[in-house]
């Protein structure tokens, strides 16, 4: 498939869906090509002929034996030219280069002859096959994301065999990293909540891949998985794209709002200098909605309009610029920009009448990277290749009462920035100023607003008196060095210093002030300055079809957070360290590729389990808790066997085994004989064990397909007293009450079964009848991915939610499908070529229940428990509406008195209210949500 | 080929942007300006809890009273605005603030300027249940000043109780009128619980009678001075330079000028009763007479005290002399407010234990 023989096969490289295959070094930018080059006639190697990755500023000298290997090649296509003296050189074009795999690459020349040729050979590796790579990758270009219905980087990788939504391979979220060309990003303030900040237009990227085992001891900071996105250089003549899509065109409930810009550009400045610059702006009016059952009380204004929440609207933008510059034949710099706003209002059932006292959220990050790489020159197989990167991350999250809800000017885009009341208080972090009652949050009453107008369930007039706001920076300089030594052997070294600044702060019933008889908490805030550092060694050997890979990385972090605890008990914190091997083998037994691996990972801890604070944890419920800030690493081991092969030469079959022990693990235990009160430790363990299967047939004749099976366990081991509690006690009501030691149960994100199917079709250009001078059918392309997943657990309490039934997680969610479709048409413009699409999500509108109430296992509570509410309500507030009180309503005034009173004029109006509220929007998934688009390629 | 490619195209992105997004859900508007009653009177307020003090907006495109809440947690008495004609209340002014969450605040006895400020009366107690407040344990009570668009943002005038040049104790304050945009005047009160009829099981009766005219004026040197010759006034009015008023247990309405201090009787309803609530506009002058009204020396305050359950209302033309009264029945009403265009007016009435507001036109 990749040497000059197989030339002529056309795989367009959207053939290659996602390609899962093993890498040398997983999770970098660059690939390698590597072969050998022969005299076509005598069929000797050509020893000193020099092969050049034109545009990559790579090259290097084959050996005696012919061979030769070019190391970190950028991920992108290439034309690569052999040259010897004397000999015709081959220009290969086309050539495929993934991140972190090996172009086998042969050249035979053509030592009689001296003219140069130049072949139409498209090129891609059997990443399947290769036998020196160890670590799992499963890989989506930037072709899939254009071709397939998925939008994001986020979706793309989550079709990823053993991935649900973020978590990976049974692991929680923010066990995770993203690699950004190379340079480790992540929020390390609150990654397992709050996200990671940045988002890369996917427009930009040469690809994106998941790496969940194996992966390099380059890179640390997870213990589930690496994200690796590779962005793309600016090309050596200008080009871009330009896309529309939106959902005005269509009908009712299939209008959520949605208007998406995308705007990418790239091509040469000046000299060697070339610019890629994009745009990705998103808004929506319901930016997450929900499929959930329209309410039947035709009174209900949503009955008319299910889908469409109010004060749930959302903006997305994010901005890229990239500069590449060439200096001399072994330097390129290159400095890259990524600026991305989140602005979300935030739907809440409580304030669904007065939506304006809702809360709100905006997220920003930024990140500027310089990016300095030195290319010594390959001689007889040697080569040394440095990367230096420096970074600066800064991420900016903050949640709240707007101080004005801006109005919406173009679909959801407001185009402004939304400012918070209290805002200056938590930047200042200003504990003493937030004492008092934050000016401007007024408390919430019971809202007149409502269709119902009684005085129950819905509130206005003020808002939770909710200020979270938290800022994280980080500078990051990172050294890596590739030393090749001859074709067979490969040394990886470097390492990193990333110093960090983490504020936050936090108020809660910000409308009253600390204390009172509300006890009211006071204002929490923090800023310390972590520092981390890590260095790695990797080292692969190769003979023919065996590759060993081995590494070692050791981290080390110092929070230095001196909290005000900390400091009254005389605690020191001191850092904290870690040292984690990696081994992998690799080699072909009978044709199939097997590989053996074992590595041990860890991260830091998010820095918000340092502070004070109060925050959800995965896995339990949510209180006030104190911070930690002696916590240490999170770790896993990961075990994992892999067989790889391909049954006929367009499909491939990988069948994978793992076993992945998570150790220390972030939980919140007691604190002192407080029930409410608990701290941070790292007390959890847990135990992921699983198979995937994965079959693929390459788009070829027309179609093709991808099939991947997950099947796995996740457990969690817990020591946690608010756990072991709740267990089994021996000699109960005695004195002498014993309880175990430790509970297993399942993870969060432990979904048993999980199948992803990706079909793809293309027509070709010149199919079908003439229509107009038009074909009518010609150049159709259509993609479908059909999911179903068995449930995730959930953990169910009593009615008063203070009591778990069962074992945490026990209980499990109903089974989830869902059908997207994306269908493509291609068109011309002023001889630009384009399409038409239409993308589909949820196609079959299935309505998938992904939570529920704990107290009952339900999406909502039964038509008694409603009529209980309901009750309740009216007894706390029985008193007549008179017709001048806003909340009168006539049609409530059955005997016309002009008065709603009485429990025949009220009661009704109390249960309807109590239904109305108690609607478990969120409880159920997204609605089918469609889009259509436009899109030119110039 | 590319001609087709090019309209459809443009056809394309001219239907996708110039399609509007469907609207997202809106509250209904369950407002209304007719009132619920239309005839003559017309009554405004139908809640079983007390409505009362009403006034009028400036340029009479509202009602601004006070609302009894029973429906709130803390039963505060709060402002609401309802159209000119009755309907449905555009605006309600409560004291949310979360420190007053765990108390019962009332705002009172409103008066607005022609330049949108508003006077009134606040005050704090503790929360006690409706239909049971009891005003004599008040946290605070004072009088206070505020922009109309934010009310709670206010200037405490005088703080309650205060004593008045002459000696003499106020608990509270009514009849709030603005002179100009620096001075007030307005009645000083006794506003308390007190035994009407002493003797062993006497039952406490909560009492508001004014006890004098006060002349106030603002800012950070404001003072206040009682007017000479209103002791036990009941009621003032002000316009073209002169400040009307009435007195306990008098049947007459006095006029005094407000440059040289002169005091006028300009009508007496004689044998009628007594008079209150006197309004004057131009020629006409409109007052309560006669009804539910006494006026008794009470030994344990050792004075006066008018009690006023409603009367009649008399619309007297000065300049004719002629005296219509313009209630029919047994209705009985207090409290009024007469609109800035005198051709109608707003007055309290009983309705079983609590007040209602009822419109009735001015010929």
């Amino acid at each position: 498939m990749s040497g000059a023989g197989t030339g002529t096969v056309r795989l367009r490289a959207l053939a290659a869906l996602v390609l899962c295959a093993a890498a040398p070094l997983a999770a970098q930018t660059g690939g390698a090509i590597s072969g050998t080059v022969r005299d076509s006639l005598r069929g000797t190697p050509v020893h000193g002929a020099e092969v050049i990755v034109v545009g990559a500023q790579r090259s290097a000298l084959t050996d005696t034996a012919g061979g030769y290997r070019i190391r970190e090649v950028r991920s992108g296509r290439y034309r690569v030219l052999a040259r010897a003296i004397g000999c015709g050189p081959i220009l290969h074009d086309n050539v495929v280069v993934p991140a972190g795999a090996t172009v086998l690459l042969n050249f035979r020349l053509d030592c009689s002859a001296v003219e140069v040729r130049g072949l139409e050979v498209r090129t891609t590796p059997d990443i399947v096959l290769d036998p020196t790579v160890t670590a799992t990758v499963q890989r989506i270009t930037a072709d899939d994301l254009r071709h397939l219905p998925v939008t994001t980087i986020e979706e793309a990788v989550a079709l990823s065999a053993g991935a649900v939504g973020e978590s990976y391979r049974g692991g929680r979220v923010g066990q995770q990293s993203f690699i950004i060309d190379g340079l480790g990003v992540k929020n390390q303030l609150d990654q397992s909540t709050g996200g990671l900040g940045v988002r890369v237009p996917p427009d930009v990227l040469t690809e994106a891949a998941l790496v969940t085992n194996g992966f390099s001891a380059r890179y640390g900071q997870a213990i589930s998985g690496l994200i690796n996105v590779v962005t793309k250089d600016g090309g050596e003549r200008w080009d871009g794209r330009l896309a529309y899509e939106n959902d005005r065109p269509f009908p009712g409930s299939w209008d959520m709002g949605l208007d998406r810009l995308v705007l990418e550009a790239d091509g040469p400045l000046v000299g060697r200098v070339r610019f890629l610059g994009a745009v990705d702006a998103t808004g929506r009016l319901d930016a997450d909605p929900v499929n959930a059952p329209p309410p039947a009380d035709t009174l209900d204004p949503r009955s008319r309009r299910p889908s469409l929440l109010p004060h749930n609207s959302g903006e997305q933008v994010d901005l890229t610029a990239k500069l590449t510059i060439a200096i001399g034949a072994h330097h390129t710099l290159r400095l890259f920009g990524l600026h991305s706003v989140d602005q979300r209002l935030l739907f809440e059932p409580l304030f669904k009448y007065d939506d304006r006292f809702a809360p709100a959220r905006r997220l920003r990050g930024d990140l500027v990277s310089g990016h300095w790489q030195y290319a010594g020159v390959s001689g007889a197989g040697a080569s040394l290749v440095t990367d230096l990167r420096v970074a600066y991350f800064d991420r900016d999250f903050i949640r709240g009462s707007l101080a004005e809800v801006p109005t919406r000017r173009f679909g959801g885009f407001t185009g402004r920035t939304f400012h918070f009341i209290g805002e200056d208080i938590a930047r200042a972090q200003d504990t003493a100023a937030a004492r008092a009652a934050i000016p401007g949050l007024d408390p919430p009453q019971l809202s007149d607003r409502t269709p119902w107008g009684v005085p129950a369930f819905f509130e206005g007039g003020g808002g939770r008196g909710e200020l979270a706001w938290n800022h994280f920076r980080e500078l990051r300089t990172q050294l890596d060095l590739d030393v090749g030594s001859g074709r067979e052997v490969d040394f990886y070294l470097g390492g990193e210093v990333i110093r960090q600044r983490v504020e936050t702060f936090q108020r809660a019933l910000g409308y009253q002030p600390v204390g009172g008889k509300a006890a009211v908490p006071p204002a929490t805030a923090s800023s310390f300055t972590p520092v981390s550092a890590a260095a790695y060694g990797e080292m692969q050997l190769r003979w023919e079809d065996l590759a060993f890979t081995m590494g070692l990385r050791y981290d080390r972090f110092d929070s230095r957070e001196e909290s005000a605890r900390a400091t009254l008990e005389g605690l020191t914190v001191q850092p904290k360290q870690t040292v984690s091997p990696r081994l992998g083998v690799s080699s072909v037994l009978k044709g199939a590729t097997v590989v053996v691996s074992w590595g041990r990972f860890s991260q830091a801890p998010d820095f918000q389990y340092l502070v004070d604070a109060a925050f959800d944890d995965t896995v339990r419920t949510g209180r006030f808790r104190a911070g930690n800030p002696a916590l240490g690493f999170e770790r896993s081991s990961q075990y994992e066997f892999s067989v790889r092969a391909r049954p006929t030469p367009i499909t491939s079959l990988r069948v994978n085994a793992y076993v992945k022990h998570l150790e220390g693990l972030v939980a919140s235990v007691p604190f002192g004989l407080n029930p409410d009160s608990s701290i941070f430790g790292n007390t959890d363990y847990g135990n992921v064990q699983g198979g995937e299967i994965i079959f693929e047939r390459e788009l070829v004749g027309g179609w093709g397909a991808r099939i991947a099976y997950t099947l796995q366990s996740a457990t969690a081991t817990a020591t946690n007293a608010f756990q072991l509690f709740q267990r089994i006690r021996i000699a109960p009501g005695g004195q002498d009450t014993i309880r175990p030691a430790r509970v297993e149960f399942p993870l969060d994100y432990d979904r048993r079964h999980g199948v992803t199917v990706i079909l793809q079709g293309r027509v070709a250009d010149s199919a079908g009848p003439r229509l107009l001078g038009l074909r009518a059918i010609g150049g159709w392309e259509a993609a479908a991915i059909v999911r179903w997943a068995s449930g995730l657990p959930y953990s169910r309490t009593n009615p008063t939610g203070d009591t778990l039934l069962g074992l945490p997680n026990s209980w499990r969610l109903p089974d989830q499908s869902t059908v997207d479709l994306l269908v493509r048409r291609p068109i011309s413009l002023l001889g630009l070529s384009g399409s038409v699409y239409f993308d589909a999500r949820n196609l079959l509108n299935t309505r998938n229940i992904i939570a529920v109430r704990r107290d009952n296992g339900q999406p909502g509570i039964d038509g008694a428990a409603v009529d209980s509410a309901a009750a309740i309500a009216y007894r706390a507030h029985p008193e007549p509406i008179p017709y001048e009180s806003p909340r009168y309503r006539s049609w409530a005034d059955l005997n016309g008195d002009g008065s709603v009173s009485g429990p025949d004029e009220l009661l009704p109006l109390y249960v309807a209210a109590a239904r109305d509220y108690y609607q478990p929007l969120f409880a159920y998934g997204p609605p089918r949500v469609v889009r259509f688009g436009v899109e030119v390629i110039f | 080929m590319r001609r087709a490619g090019v309209a459809t195209l443009l056809a394309m992105l001219g239907t996708l942007v110039a399609c509007r997004h469907g609207e997202v859900l809106r509250v209904s508007d369950y407002g209304t300006d007719s009132p619920f009653f239309p005839g003559e009177p017309t009554r405004l307020t139908l809640s079983l809890a007390n409505d009362r003090d009403p006034a009028w907006l400036p340029d009479g495109s509202g009602i601004l009273y006070t609302r009894e809440r029973p429906d709130r947690a803390d039963k505060d008495w709060c402002f609401a605005v309802m159209p000119p004609r009755g309907g449905r209340i555009t605006r309600e002014i409560c004291n949310d603030a979360a420190p007053a969450a765990d108390s019962t605040d009332t705002f009172e006895r409103a008066s607005v300027s022609s330049d949108g400020r508003l006077a009134y009366l606040r005050s704090s107690g503790p929360t006690v249940g409706w239909p049971n407040l009891q005003f004599d344990a008040h946290r605070y009570r004072e009088l206070a000043a505020a922009p109309l668009a934010a009310p709670l943002e206010a200037q405490v005038i005088v703080s309650l109780p205060a004593t008045l040049p002459g000696g003499r104790l106020i608990l509270g304050a009514s009849q709030i009128r603005w002179l100009d945009s620096i001075s007030l005047v307005y009645r000083g009160d006794f506003d308390g619980w007190v035994c009407l009829v002493p003797g062993p099981n006497c039952a406490q009766t909560h009492v508001i009678t004014g006890l004098g005219l006060v002349y106030q004026t603002l800012g950070a040197a404001g003072s206040k001075l009682q007017l000479p010759g209103t002791d036990f006034a009941s009621s003032v009015a002000v316009g073209a330079g002169y400040i009307y008023y009435t007195l306990g247990g008098d049947s007459r309405v006095y006029a005094r000028s407000t440059t040289t201090g002169v005091t006028t009787t300009i009508w007496d309803f004689g044998a009628a009763g007594i008079a209150r609530d006197v309004q004057v506009l131009g020629r006409k002058l409109i007052a309560v007479v006669g009804g539910n009204v006494s006026f008794t020396f009470i030994a344990a305050l050792g004075y006066p005290v008018q009690v006023d359950n409603g009367g009649r209302i008399h619309v007297v033309d000065l300049l004719t002399g002629t005296d219509v009264v313009l209630s029919a029945g047994p209705r009985l009403f207090r409290h009024l407010a007469l609109a800035p265009s005198g051709a109608s007016l707003v007055a309290e009435s009983f309705s079983g234990s609590a007040t209602d507001l009822y419109l009735l036109g001015v010929p």
